[in-house]
């Protein structure tokens, strides 16, 4: 090659390379505009079939034709795979269409997940987001919009068979639907029903507090319990309620609320700091010498190991700690737990408010960018249907647990929590139903965590309450004033509809939209 | 050496290489630097000028809008961050943990090196297995020393046997001293890199100057101080200017020990980065903190490479002329 | 150096060293004891000094070879991390290298860019990696290097070119320009002077420099994480997967992981410990 052709290649690099660019650029500047085509408003038919289970498959076989590819991708974080492995058989037998199920550890998930946002990428499908980190996938414009679909396709909503209310509104954003929540991750009160039952133990107990031992109503009740219980000589502890970072938050936003206090009022001021939210933060610090030591730094896996150990009198923890506290290989105690609705306060009305939280747990969620979005959706439609739903919960390796009323009435699959089924069954429902969000917002995690930071600089005593909650107040105040007053208002006026029915009534909060139960 | 010129890129038509075609209409000198450069342009440019755009812009994902229609907002960036005590503190955290470690990693690495300087049975052997921590990923290292300051892990137990009762000090959620586990960690794997500097560097010296101050009466510990460290001041500065750099990034181990905790009193710049980036999605905030850690890196080493640029000549002279005499 | 003899204060040494050693290899010591602990002995307290239930339940597992419990559950393999990872690693170290060495003679026989080149050079490494990541993503996807080798190849490259651009500026400033300058009179053109005349005198600077951007690339994780979803999987990505939901992190198998990550390191150095003490004086000092 000589000169001139020498040059010529090198400006073909040089253009390409520019155009590569510009390309890339105009994507970026274009892609913004353009994304997924919807059809709004069309007349939708109910698609055939009897269930939410054969209405996908029917819906999946109308559009096979014209799908692009032949494989699903989906995100699944590392542990939760369990259900997606034991139904993909399931699936492909009866549609012939492939999953790739990727699972990502639960840290990365998040971070992996925006990455799609803002690569606009079509790498995945379909995701598993936790539900209060809907709002930001959803505001990066990664989320689809499901509400049409679940109009065509009806996935039994409401109905006997239906998701519990309102644990469904936590996957809507300003009365769209966007995640199909999959996970009933109430955080019920567990206590040790052996313990209880000991004639002793209630005898001095009723001597020493005037009143009988007997499954909390009131947290005054639970906090008296746990001082009883506390034995540090002998190693025994009142109770297991975490106030570890990412933990701490749900405590105080779990004693705030049975005050009858919501984190923010109409204008998104907060609320926190006041008078109740300062009683909530002494209530946490007052807990201190009767918390097992590893409250202050321990997670879940480290609660669920402690409390196997068999001296804990109680804790609050998601339905997966009942089926571990009950598997011989694991846990010292199996049998003797009871799990109790959770108590509340009593309101100046004379009415007692129990509110339950209901924190992390899994949403199915269909990426705009997705090749196939309906077909996506009905694979998530599928998954969620209560026949389907029924086959998988149990399989270990999961992370799902109970959210359906089919669900909760079958004796087969409370029988894999603990034996005592009605009582599980009883709790389980009072505390689904009684079920409130977390900060269900964009930006949310910032919210949290700056509640977060000051709980647990307050309970180390490195801040007094009122300070910490007042910093609290103000940082939330400038998170809601980045991501914009109005926006965020809308959403969280439409999230204190999505308490439940209960607490609705007793905290005069507005109702959801009622599309979902007229879909039938 | 001249300056490359034209004369030289004739002689390359002598034999037909592919970097001698390439070198007919580029210099010798461009072109071989040429595959660092579009690397580098590729790699460094390009996200380069994304960085600048966004730490100069109100940007996030969740804003739902293009990265290139965010709202314009000059310095706000950089001026919050002046005003945001976490950062601050995060900042200057991490430049008292660069200070302490890589002071300690020195130090550590000479007083091994110069105990090594001389045979003794074993020594190929004691020098091949102290090398050994740098030779973990971060991410192990984090995790052992994680397990080893656990409240009720084997350091403790050891002081507890030294103390004569149980130890359970929790080192990793202590406000106060949860940063010095993460200082021992960073420590432990890379002083072998200070050590190994060091051997060559004491390998390296002249022997004649050596021998002619141990002849002319100088104690061993005269001849260190006043001959051998003076000698190995520029490398010494460039291992410090190579091992500070690495250290000002630091993250794994911070993340994996403390995750910047308790509450965010072991949070260096990389661990706040990454949080209010990562996690918070605060993509713009951090480019421009991003920028002024650069900023800052790029003013000290520059002032601590100055002498080194300067000095090198300085001392081959000196050398030059000791070895004269 | 065999047959010389030592003196008391050099059997001295040896037992200082004796317990240095003994400090230093401590962690080291646990992370092996810990790779064949059984589950319940990780963070068990008093603490497990030596095991006497030692078990290759951890090795056996991250290798893909044991059958998981709901407590301990089998991870996928390592082997295809690990033989990724090397691959990357091991071809973004060549890069690196001799991208690396021409850039690095460049400068220093040429002084191209003056001062300013070199110092720009080694600010690329002075940026945070996590400011770099976005914009890295945003690129990526333009001209999608996502989730690909040569992506992630290229970017280990791209890290590590300052370093290797230092660390062989400073072994070819040692070498003495007469030596080139005669080879040139006898008749060789630059650029083979460059490749015959001085690489093979730096060799030793070269292994070493290597070594160190090798050890760099193998234990990356940042980059690695953000780039890469299936097809690509370093070693570092598996090892931060080793996390079970209920067992939480699998302290037992990250250190049966940290064993095997480091042997790729440990068999590279060992092969080129003979060179590794002479090789860093910067081209501070001149014999």
């Amino acid at each position: 090659m000589n000169r001139e052709e020498h040059k010529k290649l090198y400006e073909m690099n040089r253009r390409r390379f520019l155009e590569m660019t510009g390309i890339g650029g105009l994507a970026v500047l274009s892609s913004t505009s353009l994304f997924g085509l919807e059809f709004p408003g069309l007349a939708h038919a109910q698609v055939a079939g009897k269930n939410a289970e054969e209405r996908a498959i029917n819906g999946v076989k109308a559009l096979k034709s014209k799908m692009k590819g032949n494989t699903l991708n989906i995100m699944v974080p590392s542990g939760g795979e369990g259900s997606f492995t034991a139904a993909k058989p399931w699936w492909e037998k009866a549609t012939g269409i492939k999953l790739n199920i990727v699972v990502v550890p639960m840290d990365q998930i998040v971070q992996k997940s925006m990455n799609l946002a803002v690569t606009k990428s079509s790498d995945f499908d379909l995701l598993l987001p936790s539900p209060f980190g809907l709002p930001d996938l959803i505001e990066a414009k990664l989320a689809l919009d499901l509400t049409n679909f679940t109009k065509k396709h009806n996935p039994e909503i409401a109905g006997p068979n239906g998701v519990i209310p309102p644990i469904y509104l936590f996957g809507m954003y300003k009365g769209k639907l966007y995640g199909l929540v999959t996970d009933g991750d109430v955080n019920s009160l567990i206590i040790r029903r052996d313990w209880l039952e000991d004639p002793n133990n209630q005898k001095v107990f009723a001597d020493k507090f005037g009143y009988p031992l007997a499954r909390p109503v009131l947290y005054k009740e639970l906090f008296d319990q746990m001082k009883f219980f506390t034995n540090r000589e002998k190693g025994t502890y009142g109770a297991w309620i975490f106030v570890s970072p990412f933990y701490a938050k749900w405590e105080f936003l779990q004693l705030l609320t049975p005050r009858g206090v919501l984190p923010f009022d109409k204008d998104m001021h907060p609320q926190i700091a006041g008078a109740e939210g300062v009683a909530a933060l002494e209530e946490i610090i007052a807990m201190k010498p009767y918390l097992h030591p590893g409250c202050s730094t321990g997670g879940w896996s480290e609660q669920y190991k402690a409390y196997a150990e068999g001296n804990i009198w109680a804790a609050f923890a998601w339905p997966s700690f009942i089926k571990y506290m009950n598997f011989t290989d694991f846990s010292k105690i199996p049998g003797k737990i009871a799990v109790c609705k959770v108590p509340g306060m009593k309101l100046k009305s004379g009415m007692i408010l129990r509110p339950c939280r209901f924190t992390f747990s899994w949403a199915y969620m269909v990426s705009r960018y997705s090749k196939n979005p309906e077909i996506t959706y009905l694979y998530s439609q599928w998954m969620w249907s209560p026949t389907i739903s029924i086959k998988h919960i149990p399989v270990k390796g999961g992370y799902f647990d109970v959210y359906r009323y089919s669900h909760i009435k079958s004796d087969e699959l409370l029988k894999q929590y603990d034996p005592h089924i009605q009582e599980v069954r009883e709790a389980l429902t009072f505390n689904l139903e009684n079920a409130y969000p977390e900060l269900i917002l964009v930006g949310g995690d910032e919210y949290m965590t700056r509640l977060d930071e000051n709980v647990i600089a307050a309970y180390q005593g490195l801040k007094k309450p009122d300070k910490a909650l007042k910093e609290t107040a103000d940082q939330w105040e400038e998170i809601t004033e980045r991501f914009g007053r109005e926006k965020q208002k809308e959403q969280w006026n439409f999230l204190t509809s999505c308490f439940g029915a209960n607490l609705r009534k007793e905290m005069n909060l507005p109702n959801p939209p009622d599309w979902v139960e007229k879909l039938g | 050496m001249e300056n490359p010129s034209t004369a030289v890129s004739m002689e390359l038509t002598k034999k037909e290489g592919l970097l001698e075609r390439l070198g007919k209409w580029m210099p010798l000198s461009l072109s071989l630097i040429m595959p660092v450069e579009v690397i580098l342009l590729f790699l460094l440019i390009v996200p380069s000028f994304i960085s600048i755009w966004l730490s100069l812009v109100s940007w996030q994902p969740t804003f739902g809008i293009g990265i290139f229609q965010a709202k314009f907002i000059g310095l706000k960036n950089f001026i919050d961050l002046f005003t945001e005590p976490r950062f601050l503190w995060a900042f200057l955290r991490t430049f008292y943990i660069t200070g302490v470690t890589v002071s300690l990693e020195f130090l550590i690495g000479l007083g091994l090196a110069v105990l090594v300087y001389k045979p003794f049975p074993g020594r190929t052997f004691f020098t091949l297995i102290l090398i050994l921590p740098m030779m973990f990923p971060p991410l192990v290292v984090g995790n052992n020393f994680y397990m080893l300051f656990f409240a009720e892990g084997p350091i403790n137990a050891l002081i507890g046997y030294v103390l004569g009762g149980p130890f359970k000090f929790d080192w990793l959620s202590s406000p106060s001293y949860a940063i010095y586990p993460i200082m021992i960690a960073e420590i432990w794997q890379w002083y072998p890199l200070m050590f190994l500097i060091m051997i060559s560097g004491l390998r390296g010296l002249p022997p004649n100057q050596l021998r002619a101050a141990e002849v002319l009466g100088g104690s061993p510990w005269q001849i260190f101080w006043r001959i051998k460290l003076p000698q190995l001041k520029p490398i010494i500065l460039i291992a410090i200017v190579i091992r500070t750099m690495e250290i000002i990034k630091m993250f794994d181990v911070v993340y994996i020990m403390t995750r910047g905790g308790p509450g965010t009193l072991t949070e260096t710049i990389s661990i706040y980065m990454y949080k209010i980036g990562l996690k918070n999605f605060r993509f713009s905030y951090i480019s421009a903190g991003a920028w002024i850690v650069l900023i800052a890196s790029v003013i000290i080493f520059t002032y601590l490479l100055k002498p080194l640029l300067y000095k090198v000549e300085k001392f081959e002279e000196k050398i030059e002329e000791g070895a004269e005499e | 150096m065999r047959g010389t003899r030592y003196e008391a204060t050099d059997y001295v040494r040896m037992v200082v060293f004796i317990i240095i050693t003994i400090i230093v290899i401590f962690p080291a010591y646990w992370m092996v004891m810990t790779a064949f602990k059984p589950m319940d002995e990780w963070l068990k307290y008093p603490p497990v000094w030596l095991t006497l239930r030692p078990t290759l339940d951890n090795l056996k597992s991250i290798l893909g070879m044991a059958k998981g419990t709901i407590i301990n559950p089998a991870q996928s393999a390592a082997g295809p991390a690990i033989l990724k990872g090397l691959f990357v690693s091991v071809t973004a170290t060549f890069i690196s290298i001799a991208a690396g060495c021409m850039a690095a003679y460049s400068i220093s026989r040429y002084q191209i860019g003056g001062n300013f080149l070199p110092l720009f050079i080694l600010s690329a490494r002075m940026f945070p990696p996590i400011a770099v990541i976005l914009p890295l993503l945003v690129m990526y996807t333009w001209v999608g290097a996502i989730d690909s080798y040569w992506g992630l190849i290229v970017a280990y490259a791209g890290f590590t070119i300052p370093f290797s651009v230092w660390m062989m500026k400073s072994f070819i400033d040692d070498v003495p320009k007469e030596i080139e300058e005669a080879a040139v009179m006898e008749g060789m053109g630059n650029f083979e002077v460059f490749y015959k005349v001085t690489v093979p005198i730096i060799k030793t600077g070269i292994l070493v420099t290597a070594l160190f951007v090798f050890i760099l690339n193998w234990s990356e994780f940042l980059v690695a994480v953000t780039i890469c979803y299936q097809n690509v999987e370093t070693a570092p990505i598996f090892l931060a997967s080793l996390f079970s939901a209920v067992a939480g992190t699998l302290y037992g198998h990250q250190a049966a992981m940290g064993l095997i990550i480091i042997i790729p390191t440990v068999v590279f150095g060992y092969l080129i410990q003979k060179h590794l003490a002479r090789g860093f004086t910067f081209g501070a000092l001149k014999r």
